[in-house]
């Protein structure tokens, strides 16, 4: 679960990553760019939100698993 | 928290841009290849690590291999990254390259209009573009 926070907190700061070169693009290339980073962070939009529920699942688990070793 | 470094403020140039993005890929995909097995779904979502037989069939543009589970079908359908991978291997030139090279098709004739009325770009204009 440890590695799983920080993976999504990589993947969270990579998504805004490409809002941020979605908005700042710029030059000859800019349409093309300007699209495929915004599809992009969509993806990784994808991946945040699954990485995150992965570990809201996995952190649940640990806490029914801590509750029934506890008794 | 994050180990993506933080941008300066401020528009940068579109290699610098892209470098910036496949570096957090890496750090990203470094993550993911010590994660616990329970990622496997989201492994073979993440360029770079995905098992040979489905880069091969990926490559391919076929179908995905038959002894897939469930989730890894569902995975497999919506890797599309494959320029990222071309990136981490190739470098930011070789991205630019693809970009026009895949989307051209579809996106030349905006990106003529927006820049220059009847006009296509070239590799040579792309890269001098591109020039760090």
């Amino acid at each position: 679960v440890e590695l799983l926070n920080q993976l999504l907190a990589d993947t969270i700061t990579l998504r805004e990553l490409y809002k941020k070169h979605h908005w700042q693009v710029a030059g000859p290339t800019f349409y093309q760019l300007h699209l495929l980073f915004d599809r992009h962070a969509e993806r990784q939009d994808e991946l945040v939100d699954a990485i995150a529920e992965r570990i809201q699942l996995l952190a649940a688990s640990v806490s029914r698993w801590l509750m029934t070793w506890r008794r | 928290m994050t180990f993506v470094p933080r941008t300066p403020r401020g528009r940068e140039e579109v290699p610098v841009q892209i470098s910036r993005l496949l570096h957090a890929h890496e750090i990203v995909l470094k993550e993911a290849l010590i994660a616990p097995p329970e990622l496997i779904a989201i492994h073979t979502n993440m360029p770079g690590i995905i098992p040979p037989e489905i880069v091969k069939a990926l490559a391919a543009g076929g179908p995905p291999p038959a002894d897939l589970g469930l989730d890894e079908k569902r995975a497999y359908e919506q890797v599309a990254d494959t320029l990222i991978l071309v990136g981490l291997q190739r470098g930011p030139h070789k991205v630019l390259i693809e970009v026009v090279d895949s989307e051209g098709a579809v996106f030349t004739k905006q990106t003529v209009s927006f820049d220059a009325p009847g006009k296509r770009i070239t590799y040579d204009e792309l890269l001098r573009h591109a020039a760090f």
